[in-house]
């Protein structure tokens, strides 16, 4: 099949780019990096800024469950500690001093356990493989259909 | 076998070394994610979907030195053996979007014939855009935008990592005995 394949294709075309990168450093490199590197940081402090916060925050979490997705709301202000499942995993939630933290969790790759605390609006701690997100919210919306408070 | 034959002659053969050739580099891609995977920089960096990118070193070479279809062949194999191998429904959505928004970022680069550009900044790009490919895929399958808050930092150590990989393409395509075995090889 693959040789049918490669036989439609004109080979003379196909083989061989005529230009390589260059075997030096050149501006375009340069221009490139700090492109990239000045929109990341520009969007980590808009990120950090808080911008739209309107007083109280909440720390919404929204995990798998059997057939639909449950979105639970705590307020950063009261200290908990919360079991919680997603996706068959289980984790243990800390709020701390207005901090989210994930401090024990199932889940195989481990990265929501060393993601740092996360305190300001628009941050957030996502489990791939549990399909877990925590976000912090300013404004409590209505739409959602919540769980527990 | 070393070839050294014109593109009217036997078509054929020019069509098995091809496959050979791309069996090749689909096996070097392969070992290089395997690598990338045994390293665990999970607990240094917490992002979800951050690799190293070293199989990109292969596809690269492919797209400029063999071809491009060839690239595109060996890369899309690459995301699905890996991910029936290693990973997920889900790692092989994240993978292969990344994968298709790098390669069209190489066409762009290949259409502007790579000027003002080395191999640094071809994968630097190349990184980059592989992230913003991930994060697509990544609000797509959890239906929420909030997955956008981990794009900067994926943007800073994807261009720290295409730095590493654009060094090491640098090493592999001006290595003279290298140059002579793929210029032997390719027709």
């Amino acid at each position: 099949m693959l040789g049918e394949i490669y036989m439609k294709i004109d080979v003379k075309k196909s083989r061989k780019c005529n230009f390589a990168p260059a075997d030096s450093f050149k501006p375009g490199d340069l221009i490139s990096i700090v492109l990239i590197i000045f929109t990341a940081v520009a969007l980590i402090f808009f990120f950090r800024s808080g911008i739209g916060e309107t007083g109280k925050t909440y720390a919404e979490i929204s995990v798998w469950g059997k057939d639909s997705v449950n979105i639970y709301i705590y307020p950063l202000e009261r200290d908990k500690i919360l079991e919680i499942e997603s996706s068959g995993y289980h984790f243990t939630i800390q709020i701390l001093d207005s901090k989210v933290s994930v401090i024990h969790s199932e889940c195989p790759d481990g990265i929501c356990r060393n993601t740092p605390a996360i305190s300001s609006v628009r941050e957030s701690i996502i489990c791939v493989p549990a399909k877990m997100i925590i976000k912090i919210v300013s404004e409590y919306k209505d739409d959602y259909d919540y769980v527990a408070y | 076998m070393i070839m050294i034959m014109s593109h009217t002659e036997n078509k054929s053969k020019i069509i098995s070394s091809r496959i050979a050739l791309n069996g090749v580099f689909l096996c070097v891609a392969l070992i290089l994610s395997y690598i990338e995977s045994l390293i665990p920089l999970n607990f240094i960096v917490p992002l979800p979907g951050f690799k190293l990118g070293f199989a990109n070193i292969s596809i690269m070479f492919v797209f400029v030195y063999l071809g491009v279809f060839d690239a595109a062949e060996i890369s899309f194999l690459r995301v699905l053996i890996i991910s029936i191998l290693f990973g997920s429904v889900t790692s092989f959505a994240f993978s292969l979007s990344g994968a298709v928004l790098s390669f069209v970022s190489l066409l762009i680069l290949r259409k502007l014939r790579f000027k003002n550009i080395s191999w640094i900044g071809v994968s630097v790009i190349c990184a980059v855009s592989h992230n913003i490919g991930q994060i697509i895929a990544a609000s797509v399958v959890f239906a929420s935008i909030t997955v956008i808050s981990y794009l900067p930092w994926l943007l800073i150590m994807g261009t720290v990592c295409g730095i590493i990989t654009g060094v090491i393409m640098h090493l592999v395509s001006s290595n003279k005995n290298l140059k002579k075995i793929y210029f032997n090889l390719s027709i």
